[in-house]
């Protein structure tokens, strides 16, 4: 039991997909049912291995735990130092078990089925990337990570997506991110100039010059915003959304805009405190944008999938607001809201893509009536539903409420206006779930209704658990972030 | 004493003396057995092939057996040192490389000159004589063994008209660049009456300590100007870039391999070594004029490149816009510009060795023995039905190439924007980032129409042969996996570069 309590194993967490990925090329492309169960069992051991990290975390101890280096990805003075600590606890967790979910649910839905061993072996070099981007220490190679998931999800939207305007939408994708990315190069590249390493943990001891922090800020601004995203770099989500299969999805909302808010939490805010608070007010416009903006839009949307896509953006609108409060509740409130959206907004999509799969369309107009035929589909719809409003007993509640104390001590009117955006989420939430599931049953357009088989529930359950759990008693959830929230507070203060 | 040639001439030049040597011995050999009635006539291409591949070999035995310790020779024209010996180490494994390549496809193109072979071992001996020149005079002579034998290979396919205009126009304007090269050399001589790099640039510190002139004496800078305009239409670097597409559209593909994969190493070499050593002194007359044509080159490259259809004239403006890469590492005349330089030209030729080998292997069969090189762009569609693993290979040359982490590519530019910083050219480096943001998306579009397009007639191609497959395993596999440890190749580079 002791290699558990070697410090080694984080290494293992990240990089047990990409042995997994190893084994596959192995196996013959024909042997489906090999392939889909050596990418089960790795995530579920991931998964797994992640809950020991949860398990063997110290919440008292504000620096970086499971502190592990390995001797490649060397470029000169840049390591590949991994290490964890209160805010990246959960990114992990999340992203193993949206993974886990995932590959669970993908058992039977891939349209090319002479390109599932390429499916799954994508889906773990992903995993395995975006494990490595929350665990990395170093500003380059998260940076290195954070870009390289755009060639799998580019393939991924591409290849596997269910209609023809998949390639413009992999192609906005694409270069939207690639854009914004280069320009926090060029700041990383400052930044390595100025003090000669790119360790975060030594970075965060570093002062840089007011003027200087203002436009390496905007640099990093500019990529964190297009992965996020933030109004007016957001089309390319729905579009991806609409286009990329029911998996991609979930991994793209569950964790790669989350990817977005991580990097705020971790880079900008740390590192450029004055800078933070001088644009404060930028962000605090363009969230309240989101947020209203979005919900708005969504009320005219027509395709299922755009509809959670903009409810997405509005809900990641108010993570963006509670992080740049300032404060306590604000800091630990955006990042029980981005956790719960990652699971309310992955089962929304995941309800989405049930729909999609056995009628194979995404039209608003055609659903109708479906209580009648799928009634345990519409319970769990129901709650997902009630959960995206913010419902109090969810997760989302816990983290917008935090939100709206955090950001009620920094400015009162900007409170009113993001507590107006929570009656529009619901005006959009329940008018989404009652044309679909009330109403007359459309019969001329179906052949046949099936409920939810036992495979998708399964699939639900750990989402409805979770969703509940952080709902009803966040606390548990909540102590890991705090010690290193009160040290980034303390910091920008 | 003035001796003509002594006996550390005669050692210092060895490699060059054989490669000399067996260029006669295997000229001779191949003219008396390929005329010869009894033999009946035998094409020898593959046969000196290989035998350039030999003297290759025995050629690298020969450097890696020579001392090290630098030296001018042969009365100051050349000099060698321990970086050089490892530069040409790395060329000759780049030409044997470059061989496995192009010796079956040679065959396939009912090309059956053995004089190829001869030609390129040449170009290899040309290389070799401009990468340790020390002298003006040196210069223009081993630039003009090279530009002859890149004349003929142009021209080389003579049953093609293509091929010919466009050697034609290569001949053409390549001698005019050269009567400019000749033109500011001598404008140089007659300024100055020295030839020497060591001369000229103890001339020049004293001309700015002693005379401390403000403005410089025209004659230089002229000069100096024409020189950079000769090396720069070499590279095909814009504005002086007209040639390039047209000739590369026209001339065969495996000269063209030579053209991208040699000229780049070694006419940086000999810009390194005239303005970082001869007129280091004048570097704030060249950084304008060198960061001129960066900006141009990335500019054109990169918006000309848009619109291109067939896939040799994109291959081209590509290149073009590395170029402006490049020449922005140039432009900072420090070790950490010569060193992100050389680490791009590796990683360009690399990426290069790649494209080609999976681009000589799209020979669509359209009956019995007749195959024809695929021309457009468009014919690489459903190459990831037909031939999954080239396609899979080609993927990821071009994200590399578009500077996509974690593949080596983006190492490259990384570094070239590391150097650019330093010299606190920021809008130099924001003006590239945004170029390679558009440059990603042409190259993204060659991938979409691999894996994405459809069409009704899928494209037959023959099966790549073992030679290419094992040039392109070799150029993909270093793309991936040097981003496990970049450390290894870039200490490397570093310390060859140091020497």
């Amino acid at each position: 039991m002791y290699w558990i309590f070697n410090h080694n194993f984080l290494i293992w967490v990240n990089n047990i997909p990409l042995l997994g990925c190893l084994l596959m090329i192995f196996i013959p492309r024909d042997n489906l049912n090999l392939i889909r169960f050596i990418s089960y069992t790795i995530s579920i051991v991931t998964f797994l291995i992640t809950i020991f990290l949860w398990i063997l975390f110290d919440e008292s101890y504000h620096y970086f735990q499971f502190v592990t280096s390995l001797k490649i990805f060397n470029i000169s003075s840049v390591k590949y130092v991994l290490g964890v600590d209160g805010i990246s606890l959960f990114f992990l967790i999340l992203t193993s078990l949206l993974i886990l979910i995932s590959i669970l649910l993908s058992w039977n839905s891939i349209k090319q089925l002479e390109l599932t061993k390429e499916f799954f072996i994508l889906f773990l070099i992903i995993e395995s990337l975006l494990l490595n981007a929350f665990s990395i220490i170093d500003l380059l190679l998260f940076y290195i990570f954070f870009e390289s998931v755009l060639i799998p999800m580019f393939a991924i939207i591409g290849i596997f997506g269910s209609r023809t305007r998949k390639i413009r939408a992999s192609y906005q994708f694409f270069l939207y991110t690639l854009v914004g990315s280069l320009f926090i190069l060029v700041a990383i590249l400052l930044i390595y100039f100025e003090t000669g390493t790119t360790n975060i943990s030594i970075l965060y001891n570093v002062d840089f010059s007011e003027r200087r922090q203002l436009v390496l800020w905007l640099a990093f601004f500019a990529s964190f915003a297009v992965k996020v995203p933030i109004i007016p770099v957001h089309i390319w989500l729905p579009e991806a959304h609409a286009e990329a299969p029911t998996i991609g999805s979930i991994i793209l909302a569950g964790i790669l805009l989350k990817l977005g808010g991580y990097g705020f939490l971790r880079f900008s805010l740390p590192l450029f405190p004055y800078a933070s608070l001088y644009y404060a007010p930028v962000i605090y416009i363009l969230s309240i944008l989101a947020i209203i903006y979005a919900s708005l839009t969504t009320l005219r949307q027509i395709d299922l999938k755009k509809i959670v896509a903009y409810s997405s953006i509005a809900h990641i609108g108010y993570v963006i607001l509670g992080i740049f409060s300032f404060n306590m509740e604000g800091i630990e409130g955006s990042i029980l809201l981005i956790l719960g959206h990652g699971f309310v907004s992955s089962a929304l999509f995941l309800c989405v893509g049930i729909l999609y799969d056995r009628y194979h369309t995404r039209i608003l107009k055609y659903y109708s009536g479906l209580v009648i035929f799928m009634p345990i589909f519409s319970t769990l719809l129901f709650f997902f539903i009630l959960a995206n409003l913010g419902f109090p007993g969810t997760s989302n509640f816990i983290g917008e409420f935090l939100i709206l104390v955090g950001l009620s001590q920094s400015s009162a009117l900007l409170t009113i206006f993001s507590a107006f955006g929570i009656i529009l989420s619901a005006s959009y939430c329940l008018w989404f779930y009652n044309r679909i599931v009330f109403g007359n049953l459309k019969e001329k357009y179906f052949n046949f209704l099936q409920d939810i088989s036992k495979k998708e529930f399964i699939a639900l359950l750990p989402l409805i658990i979770l969703t509940l759990w952080i709902g009803l008693y966040p606390n548990i959830f909540l102590k890991p972030i705090h010690i290193t929230a009160v040290r980034l507070i303390s910091h920008i203060i | 004493m003035n001796i003509l040639i002594s006996m550390i001439d005669i050692y210092l030049f060895m490699p060059e003396l054989f490669i000399i040597f067996s260029f006669f011995i295997l000229l001779i050999y191949g003219v008396s057995i390929s005329t010869n009635k009894n033999y009946g006539y035998p094409v020898l291409l593959k046969s000196i092939g290989y035998l350039t591949i030999i003297v290759f070999l025995f050629t690298l035995f020969f450097l890696i057996k020579s001392s090290d310790f630098s030296s001018v020779y042969f009365s100051n024209f050349f000099f060698s040192n321990q970086s050089l010996k490892w530069i040409k180490i790395t060329l000759l494994i780049i030409s044997i490389f470059y061989i496995f390549l192009i010796i079956s496809n040679i065959y396939l193109e009912k090309l059956n000159i053995f004089e190829f072979f001869l030609l390129f071992l040449l170009t290899i001996l040309a290389i070799f004589l401009i990468i340790s020149t020390f002298d003006l005079i040196s210069i223009y002579i081993s630039l003009e063994i090279l530009n002859l034998t890149f004349y003929v290979l142009a021209t080389i396919k003579r049953t093609s008209e293509f091929s010919t205009e466009a050697g034609l126009k290569y001949f053409i304007l390549g001698v005019f660049s050269t009567g400019i090269l000749l033109f500011g050399i001598s404008l140089i001589y007659g300024y100055t009456g020295i030839t020497n790099f060591t001369d000229l640039n103890i001339f020049i510190q004293n001309l700015i300590e002693n005379k401390n002139v403000i403005e410089f004496p025209i004659q230089l800078l002229l000069g100096l100007v024409l020189i950079s305009v000769a090396f720069f239409f070499k590279l095909s670097a814009a504005p002086f870039h007209m040639w390039s597409p047209d000739v590369y559209e026209g001339t065969i593909t495996s000269v063209i391999a030579l053209f991208t994969i040699f000229t780049k190493v070694i006419i940086f070499y000999l810009f390194i070594n005239l303005f970082n050593f001869a007129f280091y002194d004048l570097f704030s007359i060249w950084q304008k004029l060198v960061i001129f044509c960066a900006f141009f080159s990335l500019f054109l490259g990169t918006f000309i490149a848009f619109i291109q259809t067939k896939f040799k004239r994109f291959l081209a403006y590509s290149s073009i816009n590395h170029m402006g890469f490049i020449i922005i590492a140039v432009s900072s005349a420090n070790c950490n510009g010569f060193y992100s330089l050389f680490f791009y030209i590796i990683i360009y030729i690399l990426i290069n060795l790649g494209i080609f080998s999976s681009f000589f292997s799209l020979r669509s069969v359209t009956s019995y023995k007749v195959n024809k090189q695929a021309r457009y762009i468009n014919e690489f569609i459903i190459l990831s039905k037909t031939q999954p693993m080239v396609a899979f290979s080609i993927l990821i040359i071009f994200f590399s190439i578009a500077g996509i982490p974690p593949l080596a590519g983006f190492f490259a530019k990384l570094i070239v924007f590391l150097t650019c910083l330093e010299n606190s050219s920021y809008s130099l480096v924001i003006f590239s980032i945004l170029i390679s943001c558009l440059a990603a998306f042409y190259y993204i579009r060659i991938i979409k129409i691999i894996y994405f397009d459809n069409f009704e007639v899928w494209p037959i191609y023959l099966p790549i042969d073992k030679l290419k497959a094992n040039v392109l395993s070799f150029s993909v596999l270093s793309l991936t996996l040097f981003c496990l440890n970049p450390n290894l190749i870039i200490n490397i580079i570093y310390i060859i570069v140091i020497m």
